[in-house]
């Protein structure tokens, strides 16, 4: 079987597989508005005429390529292209911005590469174990979690707490419009109008916010080019000074992994969480915000360790993960496949030759990273006009075919506009996404949760504390909190003492 | 006016094909003499319109779903098949959101030329539809085309189930414990559903809503709640991990867990929760392509090979169209109505 296995997976037509899907989800993560699940599900068609195994590896290398993509439009042009980008976004752009581009882009990319290596690790070695992880998480556990990735919000909130906050709460607010999902049909916020039933999506939102608005700003301004500086900084540089980083990338790495496992998450939120693991942790905590390699390294080795992450209930449990592992199970499926521990029985070799030729599809997405970033690296020569013109066009293109909807693009050019003053006014667009992404399962979970208290005759405080996971998250969640107020504290002395 | 241009436009180009009737029916890989003659049947009793050349472009089908879940699977398998058999590509467009219902409000938007198609699941829709809410579209928007699958729901119970793991038990519990037993759901119609049975049963449960079958059934393994109200097909994995399967909702057994009885059977009159998914069409598609369409479809169903594709992604081959199909789902519609209008707290 093994022999069976590595001519599976050292076979011409396989290789070339894995390295276009990196390629092309590479691209994709890269355009704002497109992402992994997006350049998956379109790629999907291509996937009917296939074996099982090379399809599944195309649609996972996607997934892979496509969730370490949005970090270089995110640091060369301050648009994320993903949501997972959004917190490498801040220090990488401010890191590009003083003319260190290409470290940046080798941060990034060599991060990603150490945390998809340690996902899919996790996902050959442990899954037993971290599938029973993601059975502990109901409700209580959900909302608790989705609680401790707002306080997050206090590592991202800026230079004024005040204008986080309000960010963060109309991110909340953005995500209650819509189809209230636990009622039958009572309907918020639609303004009746019935494209809003179906709630605002995050993309048109992070995309008018980030994408639209940056250009707009853009194409505002006098220079030509976004940098003239050239960076000398060498890939072996960067190697060696992510080796003296080994906790921060293991650490953010297993972050990653285990969000990743949670249904309902995925990357964004775990770089998110292990952002402000590391911000709470690092010496420079400081320097965040400005410009700190350590805000590159954990959000990028932690979205990508949660692609490996959401492989893990598809091939334990037959439930898929995330959005992207939840087309990658319909392509099972459409082969006639089951997914769930019964193809490990009823097809072994397509299970090995998909878990290890994963691997070959974070080495393919490591390449094309370090090759490409000189490539890359000239987008700051092109003259800004072409570059506005281009990222909107691509950014239409993406809102669009997140849900084949016109009305997304209507509402990514209003937040476009919307962002426009949010920047003027200096608010900080991260808390607002990160409010938008969690505001759905926070209230879902909470009101779940008292569901099941009163069902269970008990108290929703003591329902939701009194339990296992509960004690971790919140010693979590006052960490971070002491850590950001000790933060605020140490600025208001040092304004004092000047 | 524009529409009524874009009609006469229409018009002109149906009349500018005539005559390729038998060309373009043939060109379907697998087409019997009867079909061809049921076809020109209907083309010699409207004997003023010419006969339609379709499909001579591409055909966008919506799917109000995500890509992967079961939905999109489905339409995508039997996609494929009417590509190979009608030669033109049959494009599965994504439009999710809201229960399927911006899918079914483009679709029913949408020009009724044959091109775009679309498919909702029957259950989903008749929820959206009894809400209250203004959709921006109704039921009788729509041609109905053909339904190909059937499926239901079953109850399933938790490991850590307190009372006796059978549906009496499930019932017994229930009553001793009124309110006490948690079932997950992902639709308001499964809520329906669950509360003809406690009319029924006279028991009083708590459902807790989620947002997909996945999730529904991650917290019935973890035991965060006691059952859940879910598709079949979670059923083998259900077992393997210590839940039970104790019942369907369908008046007839499912016939991938022959061994599980039917709420009816347990002597208690129940919505029958049998769902399916529809192909529709935009109101005034004409008559002649929807026959084309569920004659290609109905052919596909038929296979053997169909059959199979759908055992393992877990579902069941039914066929029906035309007024059978349009009967069905109004009856289903009508009960869900009335059920909604004698209880309207159901929807809160």
């Amino acid at each position: 079987m093994i022999s069976e296995i590595v001519s599976s997976i050292f076979n011409v037509n396989t290789l070339v597989l894995i390295f276009a899907g990196v390629a092309i989800g590479i691209v994709a993560g890269a355009i704002p508005g497109l992402n992994g699940p997006i350049g998956v599900a379109l790629l999907l068609p291509f996937t009917y005429s296939m074996t099982p195994a090379n399809g599944l590896l195309l649609l996972g290398s996607i997934y892979m390529g496509a969730t370490y993509g949005g970090s270089i439009s995110g640091i060369l042009l301050n648009c994320p292209g993903t949501g997972e980008a959004a917190c490498t976004t801040i220090e990488g752009n401010a890191i590009a911005m003083k003319g260190r581009y290409k470290k940046a882009l080798y941060l990034s990319i060599l991060s990603s590469g150490f945390g998809g290596i340690v996902g899919l690790l996790g996902m050959i070695f442990f899954t037993p174990l971290l599938v029973k992880i993601a059975l502990e998480f109901g409700p209580a556990e959900m909302f608790l979690f989705a609680l401790a990735g707002l306080t997050i919000v206090g590592s991202i909130l800026g230079k004024s707490p005040a204008k986080g906050f309000f960010a963060v709460f109309f991110g909340l607010l953005i995500s209650t419009v819509g189809m209230d999902a636990l009622t039958a049909g009572v309907a918020r916020l639609n303004f009746d109008i019935p494209q809003l039933m179906g709630g605002i999506n995050v993309i048109p939102v992070s995309v008018g916010l980030f994408a639209i608005t940056e250009m707009l700003t853009l194409s505002n301004r006098e220079s030509d080019v976004l940098s003239s500086g050239n960076d000398d900084t060498t890939v072996w540089s960067v190697v060696v000074s992510l080796i003296k980083k080994p906790i921060l990338l293991i650490k953010s790495a297993i972050m990653g992994l285990v969000v990743g496992i949670i249904p309902g998450t995925g990357g964004a939120i775990a770089s998110f969480v292990a952002y402000g693991e590391a911000k709470r942790s690092s010496k420079n905590a400081d320097n965040f915000g400005s410009g700190e390699p350590e805000g590159i390294i954990a959000p990028e080795a932690a979205n990508n360790a949660a692609v490996g992450g959401s492989f893990v209930p598809l091939l334990a449990l037959g439930v898929p993960g995330s959005a992207t592992s939840a087309i990658i199970f319909g392509a099972l499926t459409l082969h006639g496949l089951e997914p769930g521990p019964s193809l490990l029985g009823a097809n072994q070799t397509l299970v090995y030759v998909f878990m290890y030729g994963m691997l070959f599809s974070v080495l393919a997405m490591v390449i094309m990273g370090i090759l490409g970033v000189p490539l890359f690296s000239k987008v700051l020569k092109i003259k800004t006009s072409y570059i506005v013109t281009a990222v909107l066009a691509f950014a239409m293109i993406g809102v669009y075919s997140a849900r084949n909807s016109l009305f997304d693009i209507i509402l990514a050019i209003t937040f476009g506009v919307i962002g426009v003053f949010l920047k003027k006014a200096k608010v900080p667009i991260a808390p607002l996404i990160l409010g938008a992404i969690l505001g759905k399962i926070l209230e879902l979970n909470l009101r779940r949760s008292m569901v099941l208290a009163t069902a269970a005759g008990q108290n929703i405080l003591s329902y939701i504390f009194f339990r296992p996971i509960a004690a971790i998250v919140i010693v979590m969640v006052s960490l971070i909190i002491f850590a950001n107020f000790k933060g605020i504290l140490k600025k208001n002395k040092k304004v004092n003492e000047n | 006016m524009k529409k009524i241009v874009i009609l006469l436009l229409a018009a002109v180009l149906i009349f500018s094909v005539a005559g390729c009737n038998n060309q373009a029916v043939n060109t379907g890989e697998v087409q019997s003499s009867e079909e061809v003659q049921e076809l020109d049947e209907t083309n010699e009793e409207n004997a003023t319109d010419a006969p339609i050349e379709y499909p001579v472009k591409n055909v966008q089908v919506y799917v109000g779903a995500s890509a992967g879940g079961g939905t999109d699977t489905l339409t995508r398998i039997i996609m494929a098949k009417m590509e190979e058999d009608l030669g033109v590509a049959f494009a599965v467009v994504n439009k999710p959101g809201a229960s399927g219902s911006l899918s079914n409000l483009e679709l029913s938007q949408a020009k009724p030329d044959g091109y775009t198609i679309g498919v909702f699941t029957d259950f989903e829709t008749i929820g959206n539809l009894v809400s209250g809410e203004d959709l921006g579209y109704t039921k009788d928007d729509f041609e109905y085309i053909a339904s190909v699958n059937v499926n239901t729901n079953a109850l399933m119970l938790a490991a850590n189930f307190p009372g006796e793991k059978t549906f009496e038990g499930f019932i017994d519990y229930a009553k001793e414990h009124p309110g006490e037993v948690t079932v997950g759901t992902t639709s308001g119609a499964q809520r329906i559903v669950l509360a003809s049975l406690c009319e029924a049963a006279g028991i009083e449960i708590t459902t807790v809503a989620f947002n997909g079958g996945s999730e529904s059934f991650n917290n019935l393994l973890g035991g965060h709640i006691y059952c859940s109200f879910i598709s079949p097909k979670f059923g083998d994995e259900a077992i393997a991990n210590g839940c039970s399967v104790v019942a369907v909702a369908s008046d007839n057994r499912f016939s991938l867990l022959p061994d599980v009885p039917t709420f009816k059977e347990f002597g208690y009159d129940v919505i029958n929760n049998e769902v399916t998914r529809i192909f529709v069409a935009p109101k005034g598609t004409p008559e002649e392509i929807i026959n084309i369409l569920a004659d290609e479809m109905e052919q596909i169903a038929s296979t053997m090979e169909f059959a199979e594709t759908l055992k393992g992604s877990n579902e069941m081959v039914k066929f029906v169209r035309g007024q059978e199909l349009c009967d069905t789902f109004n009856k289903k519609y009508e009960t869900v109505k009335t059920i909604v209008e004698a209880n309207p707290e159901l929807l809160n």
